[in-house]
């Protein structure tokens, strides 16, 4: 029931909050820190009872649901679904705990963020493709009004964007999953049988086709060039906390759809269509920096750094090596908390000045310290900086990749360059040089703003001199999955 | 014929709701005081949920007059969604039609023969008797549809469904005579037998063209669509969803009962016919309800979008797809008449139509807006609704019999075509739910609901909630309902 509790707790919260009176406003938002709350310390206990030398499924919870179409409610994490259970009830938190300014239509916004959150846990631990498919969906209409009512200027058509695009994903994936289902024999939706068995070996024509049906609705959550359009638009018109989630968490929804169901399932396919991948990876390491190095508004320029930091996952999993996918995975994890962290200053300074323009600031250090020493700890991490948590999941995806890809390992390297001229120029620009006047009344980071960000911060630090933290609890799945594609 | 050999017992359901109409007929001519006319709605109701009850009592049911009329479970099924449709109408009209018209009594009277019309219909299977059903429920609809005659729409209305009725009658008598002519017999059982198998009759498939016209009519098919936009928006709003939905449950299974039922050893003759109208249904339906600003007609050619989809099921012909025709013809009830609910509690207070008036109803009546949003993500096919179930087991129909026989592989391009409208109608339905949520209301008062109504609604929103999350027993209903065809 842990499982369950993890995924259905926060929709409880939601539909309690629906019942609340909509003038209490403290009430509401207690509500919601409390039942975003309980899934991180669920989380936490899934850890720790987590077996780490085992690659079977564990926590499983099985029951049938529509027998007639052999769909059952199934649970389970393994080494791939608990890192990314453990980051979205973080991020969840914390995007909860930055929504408390929220000042408009507050019972909807927190009810919605709490069906938001079991949608996104679902999909990390469904374990059948039924299952799967509807938490995938039912993340869908939260975030489109997250987006559409809370958002910024353009959000009506940020929202509508969003959704067109990932409607378009997911309907071809869902006849992926038919192919899939009729095909097995016996018919069936259950994930870890389909992985397992090797069912269709042999039909490469098939895998490749249900590969590319599947691979348009991760291809565009991801977003992989050239899916990529509605991810700026979203990003930039979403709230801060809907910002915080669409990076953090939704982009993994893609990459972590690749890893649980199409390499798995379809290994022949996974290998036909690596150098693929392993190019597009490179167009989004690439693209995505220098589109990022063209930006003046601050908000656009870290969603488009998080299209080339999915680019660094992207290459790990493409070349299909331990180290690779190690990297990938844990490059997952730590993109969603330092781009959280990321998109969480970036509120926290809009939330004051009402301009995300790069050049506008200037020598904002000596006004705001303590968030200045924040915001360094966060463009390190996404940098690269040894010692903090971006770089050994980068490292480990290049070690991984160089082998299989030499040239394309090399070429994507220069993003990291790239990355640290765009992070750096921009922390320039804005901390450093001439205090500008007109910022002279802004105040410093607050209370709870640390309290957010802390976790975030002490996460990154840790991870980066400790990532075995996170890298034990993945090798033993992804151990037995490699020598899938070999 | 000897009288005495029939068992009146399986007309049960008929002669209760025939007896009620005339009942309120009668009551309606004598009552003198003209206030008390809602107690006639009532009464129909209670008919209704009589008849209802009646049908459970049929059993396995049986045939009368030597297979012209046959109770099996499919009109069971059929008269049992019916009823139920009927009494939700009934529920929404009481507050909508008070006062609106001098001709209150007369108003239910018809509303419960237009009923047992299309019950007559679900258990006609004798070409004659199929005729003179449709007539008069074709009779009893334009009566319904022009009721306000002062209004010049209402009016235009019922001319509409009047000219287009009388050309489907009679291209439907000219198919009928030519089938008389090929087979010698008009009941559907001698048809079947007497047609020599296998060999394609060019006489054959034209007389299944014009059938395919006039039933084509009833469930507003393109091209035989023309008079629903017309008729959906001059219409009372609670006719408008009385033929958007059960005149469309009539249609189907009168469609399923003679081409599958009857000629279904030589499907050769009209599987293309189905396969182009759901073709030409899906496309000019979604692609017309985009332009649309009267919200009436967007769920007019919604709902002949809705036609293409279940075609697909007819179209495919095995065991799945048939149960999924019967599914979704529930799910898509059950949500049509949640969104007609809120249009006619809307349209009620305010006398607008139009998509752009919805603005802001989420603050005028949170709970209007809420049901509407949750029948329109049914019809958009967002689990884990209703209609994602139905659209879901319509396209696995299609995709299992085409991965299964190579010989029927093309099949697979009506779930192909299907998604990419459904993406299609995501934006046409999002315009709507963008209205009511994301922009700001002109004028802010509050819009009460009638109590029959907000029973009826919730009724609606709760079966299509409940046939998304627990769909079991209604495919189990289903399942049963289309084994006495096929």
């Amino acid at each position: 029931m842990l499982l369950s509790s993890i995924v259905f707790i926060p929709l409880l919260g939601g539909l309690l909050i629906l019942l609340m009176n909509r003038e209490n406003e403290w009430a509401i938002k207690t509500m919601a820190t409390i039942a975003a709350a309980i899934p991180v310390i669920l989380a936490g206990w899934l850890y720790y009872c987590f077996d780490q030398s085992t690659a079977d499924i564990q926590f499983a919870e099985k029951m049938d649901w529509i027998p007639s179409l052999g769909v059952s409610y199934f649970l389970g994490v393994d080494g791939l679904g608990l890192p990314m259970v453990i980051v979205t009830s973080l991020l969840s938190l914390v995007a909860i705990t930055v929504s408390w300014n929220i000042k408009t239509r507050v019972k909807e916004y927190f009810a919605l963020f709490l069906i938001l959150e079991t949608g996104m846990m679902g999909v990390f631990v469904a374990l059948d493709l039924f299952l799967f498919y509807i938490f995938w969906e039912l993340v869908l209409v939260p975030m489109y009004f997250i987006i559409g009512v809370w958002g910024g200027p353009r959000k009506e058509y940020a929202a509508i964007k969003f959704i067109i695009y990932t409607v378009v994903g997911s309907v071809f994936m869902l006849l992926g999953f038919l192919a899939i289902y009729f095909t097995s024999d016996p018919h069936t939706f259950n994930i870890i049988e389909l992985s397992q068995g090797n069912q269709f070996k042999g039909m490469l024509l098939f895998q490749n086709i249900a590969y590319l049906a599947l691979f348009l609705g991760f291809a565009v959550k991801v977003p992989i060039f050239p899916f990529h359009t509605w991810l700026p638009d979203a990003h930039v018109e979403a709230p801060t906390a809907g910002s915080i989630i669409l990076a953090g968490v939704l982009l993994k929804m893609g990459a972590y759809g690749l890893m649980r169901v199409c390499f798995p399932i379809l290994p022949e396919a996974a290998v036909y269509f690596a150098h693929c991948l392993a190019g597009l990876a490179l167009i989004n390491i690439l693209y995505g920096a220098f589109t990022a190095l063209a930006q003046t508004d601050l908000k656009k320029m870290i969603a488009y750094s998080s299209v080339s930091h999915m680019g660094y996952v992207l290459l790990g999993m493409s070349a299909l090596t331990v180290t690779g996918f190690n990297g990938a995975l844990l490059q997952m994890f730590n993109h969603g908390i330092i781009t959280g962290a990321l998109f969480m200053l970036v509120g926290v300074i809009y939330d004051r000045a009402h301009t995300r323009e790069i050049a506008g600031f200037g020598g904002i250090g000596k006004q705001m310290p303590a968030y200045t020493g924040l915001m360094a700890v966060a463009v390190m991490a996404a940098v690269g900086l040894p010692g903090l948590a971006g770089f050994i999941s980068e490292l480990l995806c290049f070690v991984g990749a160089f082998p299989v890809y030499k040239l394309i390992t090399s070429g994507a390297v220069l993003g990291v360059l790239l990355s640290a001229v765009y992070m750096l120029g921009m922390f320039q620009r804005i901390f450093t040089g001439e205090l500008n006047p007109k910022w002279a009344e802004l105040k410093d980071a607050d209370f709870r703003e640390w309290i957010s960000l802390l976790p975030l911060m002490a996460l990154i630090v840790l991870l980066g001199f400790y990532p075995r933290l996170i890298l034990d609890v993945m090798n033993m799945t992804i151990t037995h999955l490699i020598p899938r594609f070999q | 014929m000897n009288w005495a050999f029939i068992d009146w017992t399986l007309l049960a359901p008929e002669i209760i709701v025939l007896i009620t109409a005339l009942l309120i007929f009668g009551l309606d001519l004598i009552w003198g005081d003209e206030s008390e006319r809602e107690t006639l709605g009532w009464l129909g109701i209670l008919g209704l949920i009589f008849a209802f009850y009646a049908t459970l009592a049929l059993g396995q049911g049986g045939e009368l007059f030597n297979h012209i009329y046959v109770v099996d479970s499919l009109s069971i099924f059929s008269k049992q969604i019916l009823l139920g449709i009927g009494v939700l109408i009934i529920l929404a009209s009481l507050d909508y039609i008070k006062g609106a018209t001098k001709y209150e009594g007369e108003y239910y009277g018809l509303l419960l023969l237009a009923i047992l019309a299309m019950m007559l219909i679900s258990s006609a299977a004798e070409l004659i008797t199929i005729f003179i059903c449709l007539e008069f429920a074709t009779l009893t609809c334009i009566i319904l549809s022009a009721y306000f005659k002062h209004e010049p729409k209402s009016t235009e209305a019922g001319l509409k469904y009047l000219l287009v009725g009388l050309l489907s009658a009679v291209v439907l008598l000219y198919g009928i005579s030519l089938v008389y002519g090929l087979t010698g017999t008009t009941t559907l059982y001698q048809i079947g037998g007497s047609i020599r198998k296998y060999a394609f009759q060019p006489v054959l498939f034209i007389s299944c063209i014009f059938l395919a016209a006039g039933f084509g009519f009833k469930i507003a098919a393109v091209p035989f669509h023309t008079w629903a936009p017309d008729t959906y928006e001059g219409a009372p709003t609670p006719i408008t969803a009385f033929l958007a939905t059960a005149s469309k449950v009539a249609g189907f299974v009168i469609l399923l009962r003679f081409f599958v039922g009857g000629l279904g050893d030589i499907e050769g003759h009209w599987i293309g016919i189905m396969v182009t109208l759901a073709v030409l249904s899906m496309s000019i339906g979604n692609l017309s309800a985009i332009p649309q600003t009267d919200i009436k007609r967007m769920l007019a050619y919604s709902s002949i979008a809705h036609a293409g989809y279940i075609l697909i099921g007819l179209a495919v012909l095995s065991r799945e797809s048939l149960t999924a025709v019967l599914f979704y013809l529930l799910a898509y009830a059950a949500a049509n008449l949640g969104a007609f609910l809120v249009i006619i509690a809307f349209s009620k207070w305010t006398d607008l139509h139009n998509i752009s008036d919805y603005a802001g109803l989420s603050k005028r009546s949170p709970l209007l807006a809420l049901s509407m949003l949750l029948a329109l993500m049914s019809m958009a096919g967002i689990p884990p609704l209703g209609g994602f179930i139905g659209k879901f087991y319509i396209f696995a129909g299609a995709v299992s019999e085409a991965v299964s026989d190579p010989e029927r592989l093309w099949l697979i391009g009506l779930p192909v075509w299907g998604v990419i409208f459904s993406i299609v109608s995501v934006y046409y339905y999002f315009g709507v739910i963008k209205a009511m949520y994301l922009v700001e209301p002109v004028d802010t008062q509050p819009i009460p609901i009638p109590v029959p109504l907000g029973l009826a609604l919730l009724i609606a929103i709760l079966l299509t909630l409940l046939i998304g999350i627990y769909p079991g027993p209604f495919l189990a209903l289903s399942e049963s309902a289309i084994q006495s065809i096929f």
